[in-house]
């Protein structure tokens, strides 16, 4: 482009001024912060605005006045201050996963609600994200990167210049590393901030490390050839678990009973999402903590049977009739069960069983989207007596 | 903060990538979709809705990271609406600008067309111009689709443009010294698209790439030249 074009520029003068470059870096992490303080922080207010543009107008929002009310008034309870500071974005993705973008707006993936057992759970998760809010976490971070940054293309020109460029990669490596550990901190002071408000508020402080040691017994279930994409950001690790579990002070309150009744008429779908992601190692280790909480077991069976179902390994289809079973003979149970229960029968043969279980499920679910499908598929069975 | 430095490469990648594609000072490139006439002017007589303009301006850090600037981006977003609109009108076309789609019935449904066309225009800054053009892909038929009518009830076309733009902070400029050991180090890149979309069928019937190693979105009379450039070839 332009501005490269060395053959025809005095070299003595490019030496000199490679001298002059390195003086410049040195220096730069710095001044850039004190002449820039305002400037950073606004293109990052910026950033997250268009950031928020688009995850308000996703598809895969979940919209509903209740679950909205209900987040909104934990985050007030958490920090009144901040309150009205905040919008919150419940987006449908299996993702145990939050974002605190420093404009305020807040992003909850469905597959970390899935994952809380009661409302202290969740109130520890908010405080968290509230304190990267708080702190101005996404300034530090970036402010952190930019030193490391310029740092690390100073070490590569020094590098060069003592004519080592296996050394200059390292050092451009380590330099780098600080804007990671960095955000560690950062995590362990919103942790901190959590717990705080978690016993100020009366809450069962055990709780926190408690879902920790769930979510690290679930990474741990995970088939070494899948990606751990659930965990990107807040990556689960023993010492995590430990560490709030140590430091829970009292006990309290857990409130389960109002959490659930919140997300009870997302729940089916969740678990769905959560069975569609075929970590089946991982689901298998969610779904049977979940079934052991005194919450819709008829809906954790469904999911409990679609796991097996779809995984389709020697015994799975055995397994996931069992649970089908359990979960049709509920009450509560879900239509979608019976839908289930039909198809893993037809899977296994038994054409019989399969058409009597789908005529149940069609007539439970009048408007079922694949009605069609069923019928057509099962249409001579269903004439025949 | 991880994702944030994964998008930050990604980005940093794909304008690279484009750079090495029309590597010179300023470039365009354009391309009419299948059937449109050289001589086509498609806006005369018909109404051009101007979608709000995707411009953002960064400084450029010694490292290469590059630092988005509320302020600047801002200015440069008034001016390029303001040399949108003139240059639309010089052309004959009656044209007005959305500000934001909150008038609308299906804001939400609008607002992703227009991420929609970001991705789709990507999709031809990379497959569908120049070097990297796919090589059984005779057609220019690309398309937002027929729901494309949501990002506006009345005008015939839709005009897009997308726009980053960057410039070297002195640091930067101090990292000139690389060129001694044969890196090559990009001094600020303004690199855009523009679209024209027929809102009835969802079809890109013009599409344009400018980059350029010159140019500054900060001051209106320099605005008005990348404009200029961006509509080169516009059946307007």
């Amino acid at each position: 482009m332009a501005l490269t074009t060395p053959h025809r520029t005095n070299v003595r003068f490019l030496t000199s001024f490679a001298f002059l470059s390195l003086l410049l870096l040195a220096a730069w992490p710095l001044a850039a912060q004190q002449a820039a303080v305002a400037a950073d922080e606004a293109g990052l207010l910026h950033q997250a605005e268009a950031f928020e543009a688009r995850i308000a107008s996703r598809a895969s929002r979940v919209r509903d006045p209740v679950l909205d009310s209900y987040l909104r008034e934990l985050v007030c309870k958490i920090d009144a201050q901040r309150c009205t500071d905040v919008r919150i974005y419940v987006i449908r993705e299996p993702y145990f996963n939050a974002l605190m973008a420093p404009n305020g707006a807040m992003v909850l993936f469905t597959g970390l609600l899935l994952r809380m057992e009661d409302e202290a759970q969740l109130v520890f998760v908010l405080g968290h994200e509230l304190s990267h809010l708080r702190s101005r976490d996404s300034l530090a971070g970036w402010r952190r990167l930019k030193a490391a940054g310029n740092a690390s293309i100073a070490l590569q020109i020094v590098g060069g210049a003592v004519g080592g460029s296996a050394l200059a990669a390292v050092a451009g490596l380590g330099a780098l590393a600080p804007a990671f550990a960095f955000s560690r901190d950062q995590e362990r002071a919103a942790d901190d901030y959590g717990l705080q408000r978690l016993a100020e508020l009366g809450y069962d402080t055990h709780r926190a490390g408690q879902s920790w040691a769930d979510i690290w017994r679930e990474e741990q279930a995970r088939e070494r050839k899948l990606s751990s994409g659930i965990f990107a950001t807040h990556p689960a690790s023993e010492e995590r678990a430990k560490r709030l579990k140590a430091a829970a002070t009292s006990g309290g309150e857990t409130r389960s009973e109002a959490f659930h009744a919140v997300i009870a008429p997302h729940r089916l779908d969740w678990l769905e999402d959560e069975v569609g992601r075929r970590h089946y190692g991982q689901t298998k280790v969610l779904l049977e903590r979940l079934r052991r909480l005194p919450f819709a077991p008829a809906e954790i069976d469904y999911a409990i049977g679609e796991m097996y179902r779809r995984r389709a390994r020697e015994g799975d289809l055995e397994r996931a009739q069992e649970h089908y079973e359990t979960s049709t003979s509920a009450p509560d149970a879900p239509a979608r069960a019976w839908r289930g229960l039909g198809l893993s029968a037809a899977r296994r043969g038994d054409r019989t069983a399969a058409v009597k279980a789908l005529n149940r499920y069609l007539e439970l679910a009048p408007d079922a989207p694949d009605r069609e499908l069923i019928e057509m598929e099962f249409e001579d069975q269903s004439a025949a007596p | 903060m991880t994702k944030q430095v994964q998008k930050l490469l990604r980005r940093t990648v794909s304008i690279a990538m484009l750079a090495v594609l029309l590597s010179a000072c300023a470039v365009t490139r354009n391309e009419r979709a299948s059937g449109v006439a050289k001589d086509a002017q498609l806006g005369r007589g018909a109404e051009v809705v101007i979608l709000p303009p995707d411009v953002e301006l960064s400084s450029l850090l010694a490292s290469g990271l590059q630092e988005v600037r509320a302020d600047w981006t801002q200015a440069a977003t008034g001016h390029v609406r303001t040399a949108l609109l003139d240059a639309l009108k010089a052309r004959g076309a009656t044209a007005r600008i959305v500000e934001d789609f909150s008038a609308l019935d299906d804001p939400d449904r609008a607002q992703q067309l227009k991420l929609l066309h970001e991705v789709v225009g990507y999709s031809v800054m990379m497959h569908g111009l120049g070097n990297g053009k796919l090589a059984h892909k005779d057609s220019f038929d690309w398309t937002l689709g027929e729901g494309a009518r949501a990002l506006d009830p009345k005008a015939r076309y839709g005009l897009f443009v997308f726009i980053r733009d960057s410039y070297a902070t002195e640091g930067r400029k101090a990292m000139l010294a690389l060129a001694i050991v044969g890196v090559g180090v990009s001094m600020g890149q303004q690199i855009g698209f523009a679209s024209l979309v027929d809102l009835d069928t969802g079809a890109i019937v013009w599409f344009n790439v400018l980059a350029s190693a010159r140019g500054d979105l900060r001051e209106l009379d320099k605005a008005r030249a990348s404009i200029e450039n961006l509509l080169t070839g516009a059946p307007l």
